[in-house]
């Protein structure tokens, strides 16, 4: 795990963030995370930015807490959390690892509507982030094989992301670009 | 001289969202030489969504380009395949050892990526020109322009980001078209098949762009301003394409359908009404069956192809709409 000091305060910050609902702030946390997850391309870097990202739409969905299993749901995930920050302060890479399983394994254990509406978010979350980091510079592939998903996944999620940099993504003006695939046909 | 398109799994991906597998083979009956994909390239799009149930059809569909020489591999021009890999490796080592934050270098693109300028490369030694069509940003510009990868990462990571400019050489022989740019090759060559219903131009591009093309919306725009320059070649597409009569004809039975209209007083421009006198004998009517009748009677050394096309139609029928105007 890189950047540890960043990632333990975001980690608290999230517990408290799903405490107390603020899903905007969880959204602000996820964020933050993403920065340090295209530097460092750790998989735990990677993984805490895809958990906290997933818990910001889990809370956002206030009705997933009237769903049978939640609360167990709800348990497993705080102290999935809990364990990771003492992971952390205690420097122990293999237990942070583990829990953050932890989080992916109580979605398993859901059944019913939940389940499915859960593994929903945390793919979905997956290649959230993976757009948001081709967003930070980093390749479609290399993000789709980081965050475990496919090109096709990614591919429409990709193209509604980059208009924030139009005038950087530009490199070729449009008419010469054309004339040169045009030579090639002719 | 052989010429070769090099595939990069964007591309090819949103070609096959977009379902437009159709134009990308009717683009290669028109092209003189190969489309190439690598074995790294050919993973990304077949082996691993064929394993996964929600792309597995998207996977077949691009399995049967290859399987009908649409999309060839490097030895179909006698490139030493075992070449790829060790220099797809040196061209990552490079391009990933690039940029640097807080002393760790970042690694920016992947094996598939590295194996189109790999093969690039290879294609270049042998003298073949070669051309990477690729739809994602992060290549083109570390090719094109690393000065701006350099400046969205300083944008994007809120820290120091050291660049290593002397790398940047190994990436500056390499040329790229992205899917947007194919796709107005196959609407001007006529490819395209729902050319007659709406903006289908806009259409495209904007459908490329949603699926992964980087492209702005003012280079959109630019590509549909030269569209009004554009003619729609349909000779050259039915010559090399299609040999069917019905296709040969449809630029003919276009000048046909004008004539009849005149013949009628049915003809309008630019929001006016012109009005002719209701004559089956109409000069104007006669002049223009007799090109049609050109059209239909030496497609390939009667009326040049450009001839035909819509823009020049208009051109033609606003010059000529002043005689009879002028004899009613």
């Amino acid at each position: 795990m890189q950047e540890k000091e960043n990632v333990l305060r975001i980690l608290q910050e999230t517990k408290a963030a799903v405490r107390d609902n603020d899903s905007i702030l969880l959204k602000e946390l996820s964020n933050q995370t993403i920065h340090t997850a295209s530097i460092t391309q750790d998989p735990d870097n990677i993984a805490v930015a895809v958990v906290v990202y997933s818990l910001s739409k889990i809370v956002e969905r206030r009705e997933y807490a009237s769903f049978s299993g939640w609360k167990e749901f709800y348990k497993i995930v705080m102290s999935c959390i809990e364990n990771s920050i003492n992971a952390i302060k205690k420097n122990d890479d293999k237990r942070l690892k583990e829990s953050l399983m932890c989080v992916r394994k109580a979605v398993s254990k859901l059944s019913g509507k939940l389940k499915s509406y859960i593994q929903d978010v945390f793919r979905k979350a997956e290649i959230n982030k993976a757009s948001k980091m081709y967003e930070h510079g980093i390749s479609m592939e290399k993000t789709a094989s980081l965050l475990g998903i496919t090109m096709f996944e990614l591919a429409s999620y990709a193209g509604q992301r980059l208009d924030g940099e139009v005038s950087l993504s530009k490199t070729v003006d449009i008419r010469t670009r054309i004339k040169t695939a045009m030579e090639m046909f002719k | 001289m052989t010429k070769a398109i090099i595939f990069d799994s964007s591309t090819l991906i949103n070609f096959s969202i977009n379902g437009l597998l159709p134009e990308l083979r009717g683009l290669k009956e028109l092209f003189d030489g190969k489309f190439l994909i690598t074995e790294e390239i050919m993973d990304e799009v077949i082996d691993k969504p064929m394993k996964i149930k929600r792309y597995e059809l998207e996977a077949l569909k691009l399995k049967e380009l290859l399987s009908d020489k649409i999309l060839e591999t490097p030895s179909s021009l006698n490139i030493d395949e075992n070449r790829i890999p060790k220099m797809t490796n040196e061209i990552l080592n490079v391009a990933n050892s690039t940029f640097f934050v807080h002393g760790n270098a970042m690694h920016i693109i992947d094996v598939g990526e590295a194996s189109c300028l790999a093969l690039s490369r290879l294609l270049n030694e042998k003298g073949i020109k070669n051309i990477i069509s690729v739809d994602e940003r992060t290549m083109r510009l570390l090719c094109e322009k690393p000065e701006n990868l350099f400046a969205i990462f300083q944008k994007k990571l809120h820290t120091n980001v050291e660049f290593r400019r002397e790398n940047i050489k190994s990436f500056q022989d390499f040329r790229f078209i992205r899917s947007t740019e194919l796709i107005y090759i196959a609407y001007k060559k006529g490819i395209v098949k729902l050319r007659d219903h709406g903006d289908v131009l806009d259409a495209v591009l904007y459908a490329m762009k949603l699926n992964g093309c980087s492209i702005s919306e003012d280079e959109i725009s630019e590509m549909k301003k030269l569209k009004k320059e554009l003619k729609i070649d349909y000779f050259y597409y039915n010559k090399r394409v299609r040999s069917s009569t019905i296709e040969y004809l449809a630029p003919a039975s276009k000048f046909v359908r004008f004539a009849s209209k005149i013949s009628n007083g049915l003809v309008r421009t630019q929001k006016k009404r012109v009005k002719f006198p209701s004559c089956p004998f109409h000069p104007l009517a006669w002049l223009i069956f007799s090109m049609s009748s050109l059209a239909f009677s030496s497609p390939k050394k009667g009326i040049k192809s450009s001839f035909l096309t819509d823009r020049i139609e208009l051109r033609f029928l606003k010059f000529f709409i002043k005689i009879p105007m002028s004899f009613s």
